[in-house]
């Protein structure tokens, strides 16, 4: 006989039919899972947000990425002679103990390059894309984990590194750009600073940095006299920093003691010899066919200035940087090693 | 047996109601809160701003050097045109802006253009205060072995650039290659914005009734390249400004030729004295000597020798020559010159 009652069918056509327990329990369980979730979302509510500048504690310095020096009597700055850029650094860094006595594995890389200007790299007024290809290359070959390529250029910095042909450079080996942003400065008042007191420097480049490069050109300046390895830091200051230049000879050296580099790369195989810094003319560049690599800028810029055709007694940020403890015009006290890469070179 | 109620009873409704709507609430108020982004976080996903003033400033000023790049005759604009006034030079041209700053800098403005041969260049186009400040800071940067160019009578061109004064206004355009076919393209494009920009009116600046002191320089023995202004601190001297300079090669040594022109004979015998002072403080001492022009000094120091004097409105002299005897037949040149020149 078949099946006329009524309520079996309806409950068919209800597939599930909710008992006051189950719905309690489910809704308990949406709770749960609501009060879950808007937990999560309001545990990662920042209700303060990131401190105004003003009011953040002041970095002291944009710190210390010095290796080990060598020991006694191993050279601590090399000369190289030559005229492939690439053939120089890898030749002075060898000279120095090659790249594993400056860059570790898994190490992340700040390269502190002169971008200041949208110049081509003909003129010399940057730093060379060649050498930055090469430095960048070699820190990947070192282990580097990252390698970050950063300045705060006078121009608009998207074209400085572009028209100066960096940012090919960098794409090309697999390095990353840094570009200043306001979110990325923060004040530094260097102890004992004279000048740099709660001033904005582009210390979000060196956010996970273990290691700093600089790599500076040879130019002729028409404030300070040479720009090179220390005057290059100059391109991590933000703010009106052209206010410095009534005392250009303090901010560089002042410039010096707040970062300790791993290595400088002082780029003379082209040098600007007048009409610094921004040049313009073929006529401004001689072909010096040199480079200095040591972890001391004063060294380095001792040596370069010769290539001007003065001497460090023209630069009197020399003798405050040396005073100031950031490095020695005593370059025979580095024990300086020559290297040439051509035979004709030198 | 009685029916199983199959609907919810009208608490659980209310209920289910009530969760709905709370959560409703918290998804918007979610949704509001992180609307809200941080103003640290809004700059620093913003991009940054250009780096250069545009063709008006903040306050409204209008930078008369731009219209003169909206074209140039050959060339291709390849960007927009960038005008800086004296505060914001330095962002442009870092330390070198002090060179216009010191030479009565108005305003600039640069602009990038591709030219037919493929190259790249840019022009600056500067506006000083004076025909004198624009002939200044030409002069300051003329690059060694440069020739001479028909753009205009000071400019001259090196293997990538073209460098020129008109006016009040100096001009530097410069090419990312030397090769033939950009250095025509670079000159088209300089004559087309010389013809342009505006002449010298004169005696403007007040110095046009006298003759240009760049003429009075004697020519035996002169490096026209070498001729120089210098707008202010010449010689090393703190406030000697607008003084020109020529460097020469004497039958017994080198030696630089000086010449500026002041307002009145006093001021002219003021500057004299303050630099014959400012060379004392250096270590030079005077010397005796014959056939020194009328009121001259010899100042000398090892291997040193200077002269100063003055003629009517003129200061002149000669610096640091090699040897005496170079020093006075340079000297005797010059005040020769003058002598017709303050009849």
């Amino acid at each position: 006989m078949k099946d006329h009652d009524p309520a079996p069918a309806a409950q068919k056509a209800r597939p599930e039919a909710l008992s006051r327990r189950a719905f309690l329990w489910r809704l308990a369980g949406a709770g749960v899972a609501a009060a879950a979730v808007g937990g999560i979302g309001l545990s990662l509510r920042d209700a303060v947000g990131p401190a105004a500048m003003e009011n953040a504690r002041a970095l002291a310095t944009l710190g210390d990425f010095a290796v080990p020096a060598p020991i006694a009597g191993k050279p601590r700055l090399a000369e190289v002679h030559g005229t492939d850029r690439a053939a120089m650094f890898t030749a002075g860094v060898a000279a120095l103990g090659g790249m594993a006595a400056f860059v570790a594995r898994g190490d992340t890389v700040l390269l502190k390059v002169n971008a200041a200007f949208a110049a081509p790299a003909v003129l010399g007024a940057t730093t060379s894309p060649e050498l930055l290809a090469a430095v960048a290359t070699a820190c990947r070959e070192a282990g580097a984990s990252r390698v970050l390529v950063a300045d705060n250029p006078i121009n608009n910095p998207e074209s400085c590194f572009e028209v100066a042909g960096l940012a090919d450079a960098a794409r090309a080996t697999g390095a990353r750009l840094v570009l200043p942003r306001p979110a990325l400065f923060s004040p530094l008042s260097l102890p004992h600073g004279r000048l740099l007191k709660d001033w904005p420097v582009f210390s979000g480049a060196f956010a996970g940095v273990t290691k700093v490069i600089t790599l500076a050109p040879v130019k002729d300046h028409q404030r300070a006299v040479a720009s090179m390895s220390l005057k290059n830091l100059y391109g991590l200051l933000g703010g009106r920093r052209n206010i410095f230049h009534q005392d250009i000879n303090g901010i560089i050296a002042e410039l010096g003691a707040m970062l300790t580099p791993t290595l400088c790369v002082l780029d003379g195989t082209t040098v600007m010899m007048t009409n610094g810094p921004t040049g313009g003319s073929l006529s401004d560049l001689r072909q010096a066919g040199v480079m200095y690599l040591s972890a001391d800028p004063v060294a380095t810029d001792a040596l370069g200035v010769g290539l001007l055709g003065k001497t460090p007694a023209d630069l009197p940020y020399l003798a405050l940087a040396q005073a100031a403890g950031v490095g020695t015009t005593d370059v025979a006290s580095l024990n300086p090693v020559t290297v040439n890469t051509e035979p004709a070179a030198g | 047996m009685a029916l199983r109620r199959l609907g919810p009873s009208r608490a659980e409704s209310a209920a289910s109601s009530a969760v709905l709507v709370l959560l409703a609430a918290a998804i918007v108020w979610l949704g509001a809160v992180q609307s809200r982004l941080s103003p640290a976080v809004v700059v620093a996903t913003s991009p940054p701003p250009p780096a250069a003033a545009p063709v008006a400033s903040a306050d409204g000023r209008v930078f008369e050097t731009a219209a003169f790049l909206e074209s140039l005759a050959g060339a291709t604009p390849g960007g927009p045109v960038e005008s800086y006034d004296p505060e914001t030079l330095s962002d442009r041209i870092d330390g070198k802006a002090e060179l216009y700053l010191a030479a009565n800098f108005q305003e600039m403005s640069v602009r990038g253009f591709s030219l037919p041969s493929g190259a790249h260049l840019d022009v600056y186009l500067y506006a000083q205060a004076s025909p004198r400040d624009a002939y200044a800071v030409l002069s300051a940067q003329r690059r060694p072995g440069a020739t001479p160019s028909d753009v205009s009578p000071d400019a001259y061109a090196t293997q990538n650039a073209l460098y020129f004064n008109k006016g009040n206004h100096y001009a530097e355009l410069s090419a990312d290659r030397a090769d033939a076919a950009t250095l025509d393209a670079l000159a088209q494009a300089a004559r087309d914005l010389a013809g342009r920009l505006p002449a010298a009116e004169p005696a403007a600046d007040g110095a046009g009734a006298a003759p240009d002191p760049k003429t009075l320089f004697p020519a035996a023995g002169l490096d026209a390249a070498s001729l120089r202004l210098a707008a202010s601190d010449a010689m090393g001297l703190a406030g000697f400004s607008n003084v020109y300079t020529a460097d020469y090669a004497m039958p017994s040594g080198a030696a630089t030729a000086f010449l500026a022109q002041r307002d009145t004979p006093e001021a002219a015998a003021a500057d004299a004295k303050a630099f014959a002072g400012f060379l004392a403080e250096n270590g030079y001492a005077p010397q005796q000597a014959q056939g020194l022009p009328q009121g001259a000094v010899l100042l000398a120091a090892p291997g040193s020798f200077e002269i100063i004097w003055t003629s009517g409105g003129y200061v002149a002299g000669v610096h640091d020559a090699v040897s005496r005897e170079a020093a006075l037949e340079l000297a005797a040149a010059l005040a020769a010159g003058l002598k017709d020149a303050v009849k």
